[in-house]
């Protein structure tokens, strides 16, 4: 199969889950703007934590010139503009807030973990791939 | 919020990458000699500012700290049943004997067990339930059910149809989907909640890294160019050819 219908298939997948879900968890048509916004707000904190991540892990290449000093500084400002993307349509961030955030954030990345390590399981358990270099062969 | 609280999540989300990074220094660097000794900060701030808040009616650091351990206890049995099956398998990459595979095969099913009762009956389980247990578990099925199924569409894609892998992963995906349906009827705004951020998530990080992406470019590009050195002359050009020759030609090295 090519790239883009890969990609395609993908993308399909993800929809059907994602509204079996929303209509197991009752969403209701008639809140959509309710929906998005949320959505959105999750979504800037989503990069704000990102920027400020790669901003900050940053520090390992700040010896290396000028170049990694300046982007290490705009991701920086960049973070700081998400917060205050964040404040602009929520209000102020609750301490509930991002407790309940790390939290999904942490129950998301353990079920990608368990989904790849169970497909590695399955796949180096296959009789067929009893010799390594036969496998890597095929 | 208080200071304790934004200097308690600075340092989770700014520090901890950032000492992990100094970690991560090839050479012995400035920044690499301070980096445990900044780790032994961070850590001690995340642990006094986490105390000074306590316990609260809000979600705060003690309660993400408990949900956190409700979560990590399942997923280690799983990783390291996992682990065991992968690495005691018919193919010879680890020091672990190979019949020791069923016994990992156990554990995942343990931890399987464990997740099913976390989110239906969590009373039952020898520990007391978190406060915060409904949002960490109604994400962690989420994460399964969809990373279940985008993986059963990559295995079958692939090209190799890896039959098994595809069947185990749309089984977890499916497996998670009646649990949450199960789940929703008492508890679906924590459903909705744990949705609605993995669709915000998913989006946010693909425009934060896209964003990331084009930053660097542009510094990349405005900054100075190394110096460089002057192209090979007709004298060296020659020499090399001789060299090259001699080596791999056959020729006569003068």
């Amino acid at each position: 199969m090519s790239k883009k219908n890969s990609f395609l298939g993908i993308f399909v997948t993800l929809s059907i889950v994602l509204i079996v879900i929303g209509w197991i968890a009752n969403w209701n048509i008639g809140d959509i703007q309710e929906i998005g916004k949320d959505i959105i707000i999750k979504s800037v904190m989503a990069m704000t934590a990102t920027w400020l991540i790669l901003a900050t892990s940053s520090t390992s290449i700040l010896h290396r010139g000028k170049a990694p000093t300046t982007q290490t500084i705009t991701l920086l400002f960049l973070s700081v503009g998400g917060l205050g993307l964040i404040e602009i349509l929520n209000g102020e961030i609750s301490r509930g807030m991002l407790a309940t955030i790390t939290i999904q954030w942490v129950g998301f990345t353990f079920g990608t973990i368990l989904v790849i390590f169970t497909v590695l399981a399955i796949v180096t358990g296959s009789k067929e791939e009893e010799d390594p270099l036969l496998a890597m062969d095929k | 919020m208080d200071w304790a609280t934004i200097a308690f999540w600075s340092l989770l989300y700014a520090g901890i990458p950032a000492v992990l990074a100094m970690h991560l220094q090839r050479k012995v660097t400035k920044i690499y000699k301070i980096a445990t000794p900044m780790t032994i900060l961070v850590l001690a701030g995340i642990a006094g500012t986490a105390n000074m808040i306590g316990e609260s009616t809000h979600m705060g650091p003690v309660e993400t700290a408990e949900a956190l351990i409700h979560l990590v206890i399942p997923t280690s049995i799983y990783l390291i049943g996992s682990c065991l099956a992968i690495f005691g398998g018919p193919s010879p990459v680890g020091p672990i004997p190979k019949n020791w595979r069923i016994g990992g095969s156990i554990l995942m099913f343990i931890s399987i067990g464990w997740i099913i009762v976390q989110s239906l009956q969590p009373e039952s389980l020898p520990i007391q339930t978190a406060k915060m247990n409904d949002i960490a578990i109604s994400s962690l099925l989420i994460g399964i059910s969809i990373v279940g199924a985008i993986g059963t569409t990559v295995v079958l894609t692939v090209g190799e149809k890896r039959w098994n892998a595809a069947i185990i992963t749309i089984a977890l995906s499916i497996g998670s989907i009646v649990i949450l349906a199960q789940l929703a009827v008492e508890k679906s705004e924590y459903i909705q909640d744990s949705l609605q951020t993995i669709i915000g998530t998913i989006f946010g990080v693909i425009f934060a890294l896209w964003i990331t992406f084009h930053v660097i470019v542009l510094i990349e590009k405005n900054a100075a160019l190394p110096k460089t050195t002057e192209p090979i002359n007709d004298e060296e050009e020659s020499l090399v050819k001789r060299h090259l020759e001699a080596n791999i030609g056959g020729g006569k090295n003068e």
